[in-house]
């Protein structure tokens, strides 16, 4: 036994960051994909701090049968060069790194795609794409050793790859926010490659495997007074261990997303903590997108592209005017150039250039061409269009082959004058589309259970984490009470809602069973009797809402591992969030898969059904109102009668006294119908 | 200086005075629209009539422009019908069929012997045209008869000439133009009868009201209704005229007046229980029969997906709001506030009753609902989809004649301009109703879109390869198989088709196809258990040696082309 502890101590030291003495290789499991003949593109990869950068390699895979060859930049300086025949498909690439080519934190170098020829597509008069590149399987070996972070400000450095959020069993209410907030920070901090999780103990099966080199722990515990930040090892991995009072420990979590939290850079941190909301705007500029100022040039074809999300502007959008703004340079004589404009690969807009040099275009995106992540492509084609006067069309230049004899066209966008200008508005019929941009930047969170379990935990925080990787901006979490949620007007996410919950909101599969119709309304799908778990999103009360519930008949109860399971299957989604479409995922098994359908493909249950039964009563309410009307009818004209019947009495009775010659004029009996309708001709 | 007037153009003076003619009877008219009907005649009849019919000639032409009076298959099914009584290898009248009443075929009829009207629709449109012209006079004289001035009465017309569904159905051949028609004309009739200062006779009102009802009865159920509120309506109107005058007045009211009016809608149902007996040896065949909306809703109503049956709250719910979506808010309300008004000042007087008698539609259409007999689906029904959404058209004169009513006592309150304002106000309210629909006609008028989705799962595609191809010789198809009602659009006479209309030729060509027929048209998904039924598929499944000469033309997801090589 006392062998075994040596055993483990003795791997923890040798492994454990700061005391090993070689670095594993890194590899950042992403695929970089060019063009031929386009600039090249820039690569940044993270290396953990401490440790340098000696060599980068991987598979180059071809989709053409252009010849050419492969360069690597670093630092402006090739570096690396692959040749390829026309029948490869698969290069190996390998060139080496230096400490130098490290700038904050990434290893920065570009590659670029060249068919034969071609020495500068600056230079060159180059045809339109004749095939891609993609660099894959890239590992980056490294040598050194690695700087432990000592401050929260270092704690997050951009080679984390995994993240583990724990929690104390039984979580409060408020605990369950501050892990939902750290979950939403840590994601808004890191992109998709970095798995992140929320766990407390005996759910500690789902927490993902957190590694000494890339791996980070985030453990929240409940105390008294400020929070307070603390960096420790334990068993060998980075702990960031926030303790405070619960009520504070929120704003601490949403901390961990800031730009700020470089500002924390001793130790032990006090009066750790971030709040507020960031606003949505209905104006972006090109240059809040990364575009400053976005150029093309040369013949041939080039382009730039932006990605837009609805969460940009931090509300669902219906339409979008872009105003593009810029100028080109003078077309020499021998060049024809046109600027076409793309949203989402449709033609929207575009521009013969001419003598005119200025670009101020103005285009509608409708809310037909709207999706929740746009494109907006900018091409330039370029192509001589003869010699002159001469009107010689031949020759290099012309075809498109050679080396430029004349300057090339030059065109550039204001990125700070260039805007998209949103409609707030909603595109998409209730369902998943309409999420993360119809929650405003705010994610209200309510479990439904009385007593949230710590699978209720983990799943909200999976399905947080899915939507903040979709939204701009930073969720500000809340966690309320369900009965607060239901009685709201606020979206939100309720999970483990309770059968009775499921009623209230109305929400299109109640927790009972259901059989699925056939789209042709000729076959009918078989009933479903058995467990099975639900995520639905649709619209209740004027708002939108995702509502995760689960059901079992008498004598069954995988409801919750089903839960677990449809939530877990998201996240492993290659898509992830995107991959949802209609308004219900439903999973019925665990080991299949969960199936998507729309909510209408549903027989309505019964349950559905009563809730309109009730308007069955308006038609009392109808006849009610026809009858009252009627009779009130009635009483008006009787009294209009005995008002008339009374007004010929007095003219009667004026008459008689009149031809008695008393002489008293239209006063007297008639008198008190007088201001009636008698007063009337 | 001196200016000399230059001699007018030769034709000039009597042109000048054509139009002074004009504008002076123009102004008559407009005049005349503002007075109590007296006798027979009802001022502006003519002058509304033929606004509406320029109106629904615009709408036409756009609309036939764009194809989309062809997109509901029901409507390419009427214009089949109606050629292939003269037009089939097997023609007369036992084409008329029985899944629908047979009235708005043989008036079409006139209309698609031209073959170019026929495949264009236009043949219907011109219906339509007729039809709305008809209906406007009739929703006018009603409004004019029943004491509505001339705001009233154009707020009436308003109400129709705005919806947007209303407009768009005049340019198909659906049945609801002459139903709406039909359904106009017996309420003007009963009107007159009604307030007419002479007597008039129960044979004058069998022409008038009698013989609109027997169309109204053999066009749509919802005319079935009608006689039975037109029969209580004249009980009511006439028991209260003769009552103290008359002696034996309910032999009067039954024999002399109730049973003239409702004498040629009973003939009508008669005639048609007789042709379903002659033809399918049951007299019920139209309401029990294997193609019978009975039918279709029982294989729904087991699998718990026909929510309205059985069910008055859900039938209550889908049915206002198909009323809203196909008459609009607008429309709906004012004609409900009109009709309460009318309670409220007048109480059970004769527009009243004439207004109930509209009504009875709406209540027609929900117990239909309520019984399982019909099925409406649009975004608030229990499944939502887009079916018989046009459904919700039914109580428009009602609304319309309500709408009439509410401008007619708002304009009498004791507010300064009310006069004015009014009329404008719900004016404005109808445009901008339309408006709103025109700004987004997919996604707000579900009587088009529901036209929309019927073509986009249609053999179209299919039916313009085979136009443009087709070189004599004869087509076999099922044209009961999914999507493949699409014979009008391939423009070719229906004595060229081999179907199930031809009967027994459609039998011998499917047992020799060869020896018939040079192309074939079918739903290939057919028999897969993915579609409907397509019998010239399946028999092509079952018995391949029979199509061997056949090569495939075209084909796409669904459908295919078939031509004989040899």
């Amino acid at each position: 036994m006392r062998t075994r502890n040596l055993l483990i101590a003795l791997v923890l030291l040798l492994t454990a960051p700061g005391i090993a003495a070689a670095a594993e290789p890194f590899a950042p499991g992403t695929t970089y994909s060019m063009r031929s003949n386009t600039q090249a593109q820039d690569i940044r990869i993270p290396i953990p701090a401490g440790l340098t950068p000696t060599e980068v390699h991987g598979q180059l895979l071809f989709d053409s049968d252009a010849t050419g060859r492969v360069e690597v930049l670093t630092r402006n300086h090739i570096t690396g060069t692959v040749e390829k025949a026309a029948d490869q498909r698969e290069r190996p690439l390998r060139f080496p790194v230096t400490a130098a080519d490290v700038e904050h934190g990434y290893l920065l170098f570009s590659i670029r795609f060249l068919t034969a020829g071609v020495t500068d597509p600056e230079e060159f008069c180059v045809r339109s794409n004749e095939g891609t590149v993609r660099f894959a399987d890239v590992v980056v070996e490294l040598e050194g050793t690695e700087e432990p972070p000592e401050t929260p400000a270092h704690f997050f450095g951009a080679s984390v790859r995994a993240i583990a959020i724990r929690v104390p069993e039984a979580p409060t209410a408020q605990l369950r926010e501050a892990a939902l907030a750290a979950q939403a920070a840590l994601t808004h901090r890191y992109t998709g490659d970095t798995a992140i999780t929320v766990t407390s103990p005996s759910e500690s099966a789902r927490a993902v495997t957190v590694r000494p080199l890339d791996g980070r722990v985030v453990e929240l515990v409940p105390g008294d007074g400020e929070v307070r930040a603390g960096i420790s090892i334990v068993d060998g991995i980075h702990t960031l261990t926030l303790t405070g009072d619960s009520a504070r420990l929120t704003a601490a979590a949403t901390a961990l997303g800031s730009d700020l939290l470089a500002l924390a850079d001793s130790s032990t941190t006090t009066r750790f903590g971030a709040t507020g909301t960031e606003p949505g705007n209905t104006t972006i500029t090109l240059a809040d997108l990364g575009r400053p100022a976005p150029r093309l040039e040369g013949l041939g074809q080039s382009e730039f592209s932006v990605e837009i999300t609805q969460s940009h502007f931090g509300a669902a959008v219906e339409s979008i005017d872009l105003h593009l703004v810029g100028e080109y340079a003078e077309l020499p004589p021998q060049v024809s150039a046109v600027l076409s404009y793309y949203w989402n690969d449709q033609l929207v807009d575009s521009q013969v250039l001419d003598d005119d040099t200025t670009i101020d275009r103005r285009i509608k995106v409708a809310r037909t061409m709207l999706a929740f992540g746009n494109t907006l492509t900018v091409r330039l084609d370029a192509v001589p269009s003869g010699d002159g006067a001469s009107g010689n069309r031949s020759g290099p230049a012309f075809d498109c082959t050679g080396e430029l004899s004349y300057l090339p066209i030059v065109a550039s966008f204001d990125g700070n004058a260039s805007t998209f200008e949103a409609t707030p508005g909603q595109p998409f019929a209730p369902g998943f589309r309409r999420f993360p941009q119809v929650l405003g930047n705010v994610l209200t969170v309510a479990f439904g259970g009385s007593e949230p379990t710590a699978a209720s935990l983990t799943d909200a925080a999976v399905l947080v984490r899915e939507l903040q990787e979709l939204n701009h901006a930073q969720f500000t979490v809340r966690v309320v009470d369900a009965g607060e949620l239901l009685d709201s007007s606020t979206p939100g996410l309720l999970v483990d809602a309770n059968a009775s919950q499921v009623e209230v909101l109305g929400a299109p599969l109640r927790m009972a069973e259901f059989r699925a119709i056939d789209r042709r309304d000729t076959d009918f799908g078989v009933g479903v009797d058995r467990s099975y778990a639900a995520l639905q999103a649709f619209q209740q009360n004027g708002r939108d809402l995702l509502l995760l519930s689960s059901w079992d008949p008498e004598g069954s109860a995988d409801g919750a591992r089903l839960r677990s399971g449809l939530v877990d299957e998201i996240a492993a989604s290659k898509d992830g969030w995107h991959a949802l479409n209609g308004d219900l995922d439903i999973k019925q098994s665990l080991t299949g898969t969960a199936a998507l359908i729309d909510s209408n493909g549903i027989v309505p249950q019964p349950e559905r059904v009563d809730d309109l039964s009730t308007y069955a009563w308006s038609i009392l309410a109808f006849v009610g109102l026809v009858v009252f009307l009627l009779l009130a009818q009635q009483v008006s004209r009787r009294r209009l009668r005995k008002r008339a019947a009374r007004l010929v009495d007095a003219q009667e009775a004026d008459g008689r006294s009149g031809a008695g010659g008393s002489g008293a004029g239209g006063s007297g009996a008639g008198g008190s119908g007088a201001g009636g309708p008698a007063g009337r001709p | 200086m001196t200016d000399v007037a230059d001699p007018p153009a030769t034709g000039q003076a009597p042109r000048s005075a054509t139009g002074a003619s004009i504008a002076r009877r123009m102004r008559v008219t407009w005049r005349a629209m503002d007075e109590p009907v007296r006798g027979p005649r009802v001022p502006g009849t003519v002058a509304v009539s033929v606004v509406a019919v320029l109106l629904m000639t615009g709408v036409s032409l756009y609309v036939v422009g764009q194809g989309g009076n062809l997109w509901y298959s029901d409507a390419l099914s009427h214009l089949t019908i109606a050629r292939r009584v003269f037009d089939n290898l097997s023609p007369g009248f036992q084409q008329l069929g029985t899944v629908w009443l047979p009235m708005p075929h043989p008036v079409l009829m006139p209309f698609v012997a031209n073959l170019w009207l026929w495949s264009t629709g236009w043949a219907a449109a011109l219906l339509g045209i007729i039809c709305f012209g008809a209906s406007t006079a009739a929703l006018y004289r009603t409004a004019a008869r029943l004491g509505l001035g001339r705001a009233g009465r154009l707020v009436v017309l308003l109400v129709l000439w705005t919806d947007i569904s209303a407009l768009y159905a005049h340019t198909t051949a659906l049945t609801e133009p002459v139903l709406l028609m039909s359904i106009t004309a017996c309420i003007a009739g009963m009107a007159h009868w009604a307030t007419a200062r002479r007597p008039m006779s129960g044979g004058e009102l069998a022409v008038y009201a009698g013989v609109p009802a027997a169309a109204s009865v053999l066009s749509r159920y919802e005319g079935w209704v009608l006689v039975a509120s037109m029969a209580v309506f004249i009980v009511i109107v006439e028991w209260r005229r003769s009552h103290d005058v008359r002696p034996h007045v309910w032999r009067f009211v039954l024999l002399r007046r109730v049973l003239p009016a409702v004498a040629p809608p009973a003939l009508a149902i008669g005639w048609w229980l007789a042709y379903n007996f002659a033809i399918y040896r049951d007299p019920l065949e139209f309401m029990f029969g294997p193609y019978s909306a009975y039918a279709q809703q029982n294989a729904l109503a087991e699998h718990g997906a026909l929510t309205t049956k059985g069910n008055l709250g859900v039938s209550l719910y889908v049915y206002n709001w198909a009323v809203l979506d196909v008459i609009g808010v607008v429309g709906v309300v004012i004609g409900a506030l009109g009709f309460f008004l009318l309670l409220a000042r007048e109480g059970l007087t004769t527009p009243a009753l004439v207004l109930g008698v509209l009504f009875g539609t709406f209540v027609f259409e929900v117990a239909a609902l309520y019984l399982g007999q019909t099925v409406v689906q649009h975004a608030h029904s229990l499944p939502k989809g887009l079916f018989n959404v046009r459904y919700g058209l039914q109580p428009l004169p009602f609304c319309a004649l309500g709408a009439g009513f509410a401008v007619h006592h708002l304009r009498g309150m004791r507010l300064p301009g009310a006069a004015r304002i009014v009329p404008l106000l719900v004016s404005a309210a109808l445009v901008g109703q339309l408006a709103w629909w025109a700004a987004d006609v997919p996604g707000r008028v579900p009587v088009i879109a529901e036209g929309r989705a019927n073509q986009g799962i249609r053999a179209d595609d299919a039916a313009a390869h085979l136009r443009v191809h087709y070189d004599g010789g004869g087509v076999l198809s099922d044209e009961q198989g999914a999507g493949n009602t699409v014979i009008p659009l391939v423009g070719i006479p229906n004595r060229e088709w081999y179907n199930r209309a031809a009967g027994r030729f459609f039998d011998e060509a499917l047992a020799a196809p060869a020896g018939h027929a040079r192309w074939i048209l079918v739903n290939v998904t057919a028999g897969t258990g993915e579609d409907g039924d397509d019998l010239v598929h399946r028999e092509m499944l079952e018995h391949p040696e029979r199509f061997a000469s056949y090569r495939r033309v075209y084909a796409d997801d669904t459908h295919a082309i078939f031509k004989r090589s040899w």
